[in-house]
């Protein structure tokens, strides 16, 4: 029989982890969805699915055959606009005077329900498509890809391509437009328009074209203000008349106000934002004119949680949609309790490679600069270096000063190869990064503050089985050590006050995590992470004669951490109740108990990375930035007294939502 | 989930999808970060599955249905993203370890055991535990989600539990054949 039971703590672990998905994610969806075709199970009439066997839509083909001869389908080719006079009056675009008639066609009545090709659409083309009909029942008009039968899998088997658009068309009630775009079709392909007719109606169709249509815009890039925040940026898309489009998604926890700004060139847009939970239709918001190409124009909207924007056009647009926050003026989070020994001026970067955060630990106010694609590395000095692309495709690595939240100076452009971390050794001056390149090659550099004396630690070879770099608590080294899938382990040691590198080879001595780097020596989960719980350690490796020393048996969480008589090891032992919180020194000696945890209490399960000052604190916290994406289930922050055991709360920093 | 944003996305109603995609989005993101633990993966099985949803909607016959089914494909997607991102395995090592340095470095607790020992498992154990757990499903649910038979859930919901229960130092808990025990 099966034991299923699982421990409670098991349930915990699984609970934690973001509960939202990333807000880039639904504009990268809709716009796939943009792209998308649907793959169509059956015909669908009213919005409601009708399943049709083969045999049946092989008998509805057939019937369309038959009676295609009934009546008169006219499929004319365009027009000349010099030969095109005026629209007299029962034509049916004679609304829309802007355009010139490039298909028309007409067909039924029929015994049964007809489709009729009407014909294929020009491309990059803003077209309207206008259809009437007479008799009992109603037609159908699509815009289809041919060349895209659906679905993969159905009861259908895929002989009918995916309207792209459709409308339905209550006939006896006048002439109904559709108004689509060609541009941006997925792959360029040629559109056709279809009209699918119930039995007994008589209709017509004309599709026109606009005579004069913008070219896609390059739209500048919206610049947010002074303290804004660019929520999001979307795309410049073709707006067909209230079409659908992809719009923009915003989350404004955290803001006074948010502006959309739209940049449009044609008709003008009536920009819509989401209503109540049934009206996906949205609520229109404001009216825009767009005839100066780009001038960015902005709609504030009520910060009532996240949401969405898109925009309609009169006729047909080109647009795209931005959200730009601005900060609240006072502080959505409670103030931070008192804290001692200048731990509330600590000041800390956290990215989630959408945004940036800036902070302090004793701050309820973050200052968030949106940069893409962005990897924020560990902090020294009130300085942290900042790796993201820029516009010619390579890497800027770039020293920020947290308290400006800005950048000071460009360490390095990188060309090939990704940042993956970096770390700054405000004592000596200098930054450590490390970068891997698409073979898999890892580096690890070290360059000054102004970005001179860029020179290589370490370079790993292709096929790696590990490889990992720290640089040590007290700053007087930076390791990084790698074992190839074939060959001998080595490290490399940067002495961070003489600038000597010296590279070892060592014996694969199966490291799980590398806890830090202290003192000359190497603390470590050891051996593999593959180890029974019963041969887990944790251990100091001495990097001169690579000596090892246990520090703790068992199984064991452990953080090195600057206390306030040099460097210890935290030590955490769980158990099934309370976790013990223990000290050790680096050497092994002078082992404490400091603290008993109930488990019921609540604990923080992290000690953060981020550096304190030299004392007997250490911070239990996840994720500390104040981010739009940055949604975790984690504990409130709680600095911890390793002496004392005391602990305080920080409520002014995020967590326990 | 409502039925008629179902329905109407089913018709190609864009609107109603993008209603949809802000009804469940956040929990099948949290889904598949749970199964893949990893963020970047975890976006891209998402995203994925979402635009797949919408391709496949007109072949969902209960509308009623919609998030069950809406699982069952992000599932497989995060099996095809773990497989995909598991050949890459030259390409990302470094920057994922890099990543590790800091994270699993600092982090305490059993919860470095159990994250271990989650990532040890393959990632059809790992959706089973977590629709199991997570979701809430019954097992019979799990089973009917990603099609397959009830006794093979059972068996990767126990091979799971066990493997998480040693890391959080059970004894009690042997190892046992991967599909063996149902």
């Amino acid at each position: 029989m099966s034991d299923l039971t699982v421990d409670p703590r098991m349930l915990d672990w699984l609970a934690d982890g973001p509960t939202r998905a990333p807000s880039g994610s639904f504009d990268a969806i809709m716009a796939g969805v943009a792209a998308a075709p649907q793959e169509r199970a059956g015909l669908r009439l009213a919005g409601r699915p009708i399943r049709v066997t083969i045999p049946q839509l092989a008998l509805a083909a057939a019937l369309v055959v038959a009676v295609a001869g009934v009546g008169v389908v006219l499929v004319r080719q365009p027009l000349l606009d010099a030969i095109a006079g005026p629209r007299a009056p029962d034509d049916l675009l004679y609304a829309f005077p802007e355009t010139r008639t490039v298909l028309e066609a007409t067909g039924g009545p029929s015994e049964s329900a007809d489709r009729t090709t009407v014909g294929t659409l020009p491309n990059e083309a803003a077209l309207v498509i206008a259809v009437d009909c007479v008799g009992r029942g109603e037609v159908t008009v699509q815009v289809v890809d041919p060349s895209v039968l659906g679905p993969a899998e159905g009861e259908s088997g895929g002989e009918e391509p995916t309207p792209y658009a459709e409308l339905p068309v209550r006939c006896g009630a006048g002439v109904a437009t559709l108004r689509y775009a060609t541009f941006d079709a997925p792959g360029g392909q040629a559109l056709e328009v279809r009209v699918v007719a119930d039995p007994g109606t008589t209709w017509r169709a004309a599709v026109g074209q606009v005579r004069s249509v913008p070219g896609k815009p390059a739209f500048d890039a919206v610049q947010p203000g002074e303290g804004e925040l660019l929520l999001s940026e979307g795309l410049t898309s073709p707006v067909a008349g209230a079409g659908w489009t992809p719009g923009v998604a915003f989350d404004p926890a955290g803001a006074a106000s948010v502006t959309l700004v739209a940049q449009c060139l044609g008709d003008p847009i009536t920009v819509v934002r989401d209503g109540a939970e049934d009206d996906i239709a949205g609520v229109p918001v404001a009216r825009l004119s767009c005839a100066e190409a780009g001038e960015p124009q902005a709609v504030e909207i009520a910060v009532d949680g996240p949401g969405w924007a898109r925009a309609t056009s009169d006729g047909f647009t080109w647009v795209r949609l931005s959200a730009v926050a601005t900060p609240a003026d006072a502080p959505t989070r409670p103030q931070a309790p008192p804290l001692p020994g200048g731990l509330g001026d600590v000041l800390f970067a956290e990215g989630d490679r959408e945004n940036v955060a800036f902070g302090s630990l004793g701050g309820n106010r973050q200052t968030i600069v949106r940069l893409d694609a962005s990897v924020v590395g560990k902090a020294g000095g009130g300085f942290v270096a900042i790796a993201h692309p820029i516009d010619s495709g390579a890497t800027a690595l770039e020293l920020w000063s947290i308290a400006d939240a800005a950048p000071v100076a460009t360490l390095a452009i990188i060309d090939g190869a990704e940042v993956f971390d970096s770390w700054v050794d405000a004592t000596h001056e200098q930054v450590f990064y490390g970068t891997v390149t698409p073979l898999g090659v890892g580096e690890w550099r070290r360059v000054a503050l102004d970005g001179s004396g860029d020179t290589l630690v370490g370079r790993t070879p292709m096929g790696l089985r590990e490889a990992i770099g720290m640089l040590a608590v007290d700053e007087a080294q930076f390791v990084a050590q790698w074992c190839p899938l074939i060959g001998s382990c080595e490290r490399a040691i940067y002495d961070t006050t003489t600038g000597d590198v010296r590279t070892v080879t060592r014996a694969d001595d199966g490291i799980c995590n590398l806890v830090g780097v202290v003192g000359g020596q190497l603390i470590a989960q050891s051996p593999g992470c593959d180890a029974p719980a019963g041969e887990q350690r944790i251990t100091a490796e001495d990097l001169d004669d690579g000596s090892i020393t246990t520090l703790v048996e068992g199984p064991a969480g452990a953080a090195v951490f600057p206390g306030p008589e040099g460097p210890q090891v935290l030590v955490f032992h769980p158990g099934d109740t309370q976790s013990v919180v223990e000290v050790v020194g680096i050497d092994g000696t002078g082992r404490r108990e400091v603290a008993r945890i109930d488990h019921e209490s609540g604990l923080n399960p992290y000690v953060s990375p981020l550096r304190l000052p030299a004392g007997d604190w250490i911070l239990l916290a996840g994720p500390l930035a104040d981010t739009p994406t940055q949604h975790m289930l984690t504990p409130i922050p709680v600095l911890l007294n390793v002496v004392t055991g005391e602990q305080i709360a920080l409520p002014n920093l995020p967590g326990g939502e | 989930v409502d039925r008629s944003l179902v329905e109407l996305a089913q018709g190609g109603d864009r609107d109603a999808f993008a209603g949809l995609v802000r009804v469940v989005g956040d929990r099948m993101y949290a889904l598949a970060h749970r199964i893949l633990r990893d963020p970047d993966a975890a976006q891209d099985a998402y995203q994925d599955a979402m635009i797949t949803v919408w391709r496949q909607l007109p072949s969902l016959r209960d509308p009623d249905r919609f998030e069950a089914w809406a699982h069952r494909i992000l599932v497989h997607r995060c099996y095809r993203e773990s497989r995909r991102r598991t050949r890459l395995v030259t390409g990302a090592r470094v920057e994922d370890i890099g990543a590790a340095a800091t994270d699993t470095g600092h982090r305490i607790h059993d919860r470095d055991e159990l994250e271990r020992a989650f990532r040890g498992l393959s990632v059809e154990h790992r959706a089973v535990f977590v629709l199991h757990h997570h979701q809430g499903l019954a097992l019979t649910e799990v089973a009917d989600t990603l099609g397959i038979p009830a006794g093979t859930a059972r068996s990767r919901l126990h091979y799971a539990t066990q493997a998480l229960r040693r890391a959080l130092g059970d004894r009690d808990a042997l190892p046992v054949a991967r599909e063996g025990v149902a």
